[in-house]
């Protein structure tokens, strides 16, 4: 049986090799100017638009995706002086602190002069350069708020009563990355009572959901998930942006019931920013990658292309089909990268046991 | 027999290096043992309530897929049926579909009844599950159906306890099958255990082990004090009792396949009867039932917000929203199938082969070969995909962006299937004709061709078709440490729709799309070499 085992083998790995020529021709070469980018799954930059770059500058991008800003962050951190990837793109603010304390990132070289106060918020330095910005906060449905019963609610301790009892929609915040922005803003505003809230909403059964997808468009009454398969709509809060009614209206022809909740401090302004990895060897690549994301042309479509607001300076939302009207720029609360990446691990803990 | 024994231990090293340098990289880091992890499950919110629903969706979930399989399989291989080799394919689909598709076929499906999301999210659950793993029960029990010898029933109707049907059906069926069934059960409650598409779409807000895990991957195996060590905990401790529990369930799976072997019951070449219209109504209704989710997804791919539209469909074949289209993706999940082939049937072929020849002599061995053949289908992808990461990264980086790392994922996961179908086949083959083919003079080559190849022909062409559909369907992302748009498959096409923001409700309806372009492409490959397959062969898959 033994030279008959491998007179099987090797027809096979003949075959097997046939196949993999299919593959290989498509492989591209390595001198090739490449740029290699993790970004997270939702990144809306178009192929076409990448194609168009790598036309005008001869640099080829090959992006990979990496589930949300988190994984972004950890695809980053195991793969840390591999040399595998150039740059990050999407890891945010609440994440930055981790990655400078990891000394990920090496400065670029990028003129930051056209980018708005909002952008340069939280971080305001060469190993971060904000690409686009947006504030996670609740979002309510109008038609439950009927103004004689229910209220607008004035504090987030409104939530715990029992007009929202099984009402309120939040995500995990150690899975999704708008959970963990609400998780900040929240501990920022409560301080020390925030893990009463967080069980005090647990005891109002909140519901919890492991990404911001099952959150708004099964649970979400006033969202697009009225039109899904599987929609449930119990929820008729939820956590999203504050911009998330504008978008709304944007694709449904100027009407939506959902509205932002402009409650001042618990909102997190949230900010992304696109980076370059210590070990990559393409910095000047980078930074025209870099100069082009945050150029008019390209920063001022990241409200169509990925739902964002620009970072650059007089950027704003379109005002078609009422995007700009329901959106809304709330008072976000005031926390720094430094003090997130010392307090997250607790604010998690806390989470966690106030949640069980 | 020394090229064997090299294989088998490669085939060792290659199951067991990922899972080993996951462990340590995970080990590493967690400062907990596994069972303070898993004593503090109900107190984290991460774990709470975990394992109590897993093992309940698992147990519930093969108990429904009995209760509906066991007489779908009986009416299927006691009745000589129109077009019986369709029929038989079409009721074994739905166990190679990308449980992702089914998931939204599901959603789809059940939008009509809103109390199927919330009170009866269980049921809609358990429901999927029987859908998905009916193919075994039928896989499994139908071929001895087919083709037990007719006279064993005749003679028990002479017998005091086999004068009624109930008596018959107790003392004769019952006992003749208990071991298929039972074998079937085990690989429902595996499935069923390891499930996640299913579980993180139909039953929202419940996580199962394998949700928990994924849930904590991200962070596995980093040591930064921001993160906490908790993902790396959870995941060892639910890596752990899985593990376990999947290794009792193949141990039990193996040695019921060998008792059954022991029975040597008195086949004939087809014991079917003409069907009866009950039977022909419950099988028609069946039909209709599997069929159903698949309908639904592909109406649903039809509709943008409530209205007929096809935009989803021509965003699919431009890849207005993913790059490339769909016929592209396609022809690279066809390579990527047609590469998994190549290497999976021939490692199933010899790890058959060699479990095989250890059962006469040395049987624990064979068990062990056996459990470790099947071992890919039992540890979580989480673990292994961490593992090739890590072990990519320690030592050569620039090989995780090879073509051939997802590849290596699909035949990891395919080859157990392969070991499945061809050991059974394998044994009905009359060890002499070899040997008479030897004295003969032929040569090992020749005789591989044209007596052992041919023997088990139809075997083989099974094992090819579940290769190709498992490959096609291969949603396991986590294997794939770089992702290029370049080799882009359908699996993951429809992945990288279905995560944008549906506020753009056209990459939903073309993921839809794409997906019931996978789903077509399966069902037609799976059920074309369904006809090669004799009535009775089998028996496993």
């Amino acid at each position: 049986m033994q030279s008959n085992t491998k007179a099987l083998l090797t027809c096979f790995l003949m075959l097997a090799t046939a196949f993999a020529g299919c593959l290989e021709s498509e492989t591209a070469s390595d001198d090739e100017d490449v740029l290699r980018i993790i970004s997270y799954d939702a990144f809306g930059i178009s192929d076409e638009m990448l194609s168009q770059f790598t036309n005008e500058t001869g640099i080829k991008i090959e992006l990979t995706r990496a589930g949300d800003a988190g994984g972004v962050l950890a695809t980053a951190l195991q793969t840390q002086d591999s040399g595998l990837y150039d740059m990050v793109l999407g890891i945010d603010n609440s994440y930055l602190g981790a990655a400078l304390s990891a000394e990920l990132f090496q400065p670029l070289d990028v003129n930051r002069s056209g980018l708005s106060e909002r952008a340069l918020a939280s971080y305001d330095g060469d190993f971060a350069i904000p690409f686009d910005v947006g504030s996670v906060c609740l979002n309510y449905d109008a038609t439950h708020v009927d103004g004689e019963n229910v209220t607008v609610p004035s504090s987030l301790w409104d939530f715990t009563d029992e007009n929202w009892t099984g009402k309120v929609a939040v995500q995990n915040p150690r899975t999704s990355s708008p959970g963990r922005s609400f998780a900040i803003a929240v501990a920022t505003m409560l301080g020390e009572e925030h893990d009463d809230w967080w069980s005090a909403m647990n005891a109002n059964d909140v519901i919890v959901s492991d990404g911001w997808t099952e959150a708004y468009e099964v649970h979400y009454s006033a969202g697009y998930g009225v039109w899904n398969d599987g929609f449930i709509g119990d929820a008729k809060a939820v956590v999203s942006y504050c911009h998330s009614p504008g978008v709304e209206a944007y694709y449904g022809e100027n009407w939506t019931t959902s509205v932002a909740l402009d409650l001042p401090g618990a909102s997190f302004s949230q900010i992304e920013y696109a980076a370059l990895l210590s070990g990559s060897k393409q910095g000047a690549s980078a930074d025209a990658f870099v100069e082009w994301l945050i150029s008019e042309d390209i920063n001022s479509q990241m409200p169509t292309l990925n739902f964002m607001y620009p970072a650059i300076e007089g950027g704003d939302l379109p005002e078609d089909a009422g995007y700009r009207w329901h959106s809304v720029v709330p008072t976000d609360a005031v926390v720094m990268p430094e003090t997130i990446d010392a307090k997250i691990a607790d604010w998690l803990d806390a989470w966690d046991a106030a949640m069980a | 027999m020394r090229v064997r024994a090299v294989f088998v231990m490669a085939w060792t090293v290659a199951v067991l290096a990922p899972l080993a340098l996951a462990w340590q990289q995970l080990d590493g880091v967690a400062e907990r043992s596994i069972f303070d992890t898993l004593a503090s499950f109900e107190d984290r919110f991460q774990t709470s309530g975990a394992l109590e629903f897993t093992f309940r969706v698992a147990i519930l979930s093969t108990l429904l897929t009995l209760a509906i399989g066991v007489p779908l399989a009986w009416n299927l291989g006691r009745h000589r049926w129109p077009q019986h080799a369709l029929l038989r394919s079409l009721f074994t689909t739905p166990f190679v579909m990308p449980t992702i598709l089914v998931a939204m076929g599901f959603l789809a499906l059940l939008d009509p009844w809103p109390w199927f999301r919330q009170d009866g999210a269980l049921l809609a659950l358990l429901l999927a599950h029987a859908w998905f793993n009916l193919a075994l029960v039928i896989r499994f029990c139908e071929p001895l159906l087919a083709t037990l010898d007719p006279s064993l029933e005749e003679a028990a109707r002479l017998l005091p306890k086999g004068r009624t049907r109930w008596g018959r059906m107790r003392h004769l069926w019952a006992p003749l099958f208990a071991p298929s069934i039972a074998a079937a059960g085990a690989m429902t409650f595996l499935f069923s255990f390891t499930s996640f598409a299913l579980v993180r779409w139909l039953t929202p807000g419940q996580r199962n082990l394998e949700i928990v895990m994924a849930n904590q991957a991200e962070w596995a195996g980093i040591a930064i004090p921001e993160l906490g060590r908790a993902p790396s905990e959870i995941i060892m401790a639910a890596a752990m009792v899985q593990l376990l529990t999947i290794l009792a369930s193949l141990g039990l799976i193996s040695w019921l396949q060998a008792r059954r072997n022991l029975m040597h019951l008195p086949r004939v070449e087809d014991a079917r009867e003409p069907p009866t219209t009950v039977a022909g109504l419950h099988v028609i209704v069946m039909a209709i039932l599997v069929l159903s989710p698949l309908v639904a997804l592909l109406i649903s791919s039809f509709q943008i917000r409530g209205e007929w539209d096809t935009a989803g469909w021509s965003a699919a074949f431009e890849g207005a929203r993913t790059g490339i289209g769909v016929p592209r993706a396609m022809w690279s999940s066809l390579v990527y199938a047609g590469l998994t082939l190549c290497i999976a049937v021939p490692c199933g072929y010899i790890l058959a082969d060699v479990i095989h020849g250890l059962e006469k002599d040395r049987p624990r061995l064979a068990m062990a070969v056996d459990v470790m053949a099947m071992l890919p289908l039992a540890v979580s992808a989480v673990i292994i995909g961490l593992g090739v990461l890590i072990g990519l990264i320690r030592t050569e980086p620039e090989l995780a962006r090879s073509w051939w790392i997802p590849a290596y994922g699909h035949i990891l996961l395919t080859t157990p299937f392969v070991v499945r179908i061809l050991l059974p086949a394998m044994r009905e083959i009359d060890p002499d004709l070899d040997a008479a083919a030897a004295l003969l003079g032929a040569g090992p080559l020749r005789r591989l061709l044209r007596v052992r190849l041919p023997l088990l022909r139809g075997a083989l062409i099974v094992a090819a078709s579940f290769v190709l559909a498992i490959s096609l369907g291969e949603f396991g992302a986590s294997w794939v440490v770089v992702k290029y748009t370049d080799w882009t498959t359908l699996p993951i096409m429809i992945d990288e729709l279905l995560g944008r923001p549906g506020f753009d409700p056209v990459p939903r309806a073309a993921a839809h799309a794409a997906g019931v372009v996978l789903l077509g492409l399966t069902m037609v490959l799976f059920m074309a070499v369904e006809r090669f397959r004799p009535t009775g062969s089998g028996g496993e898959f």
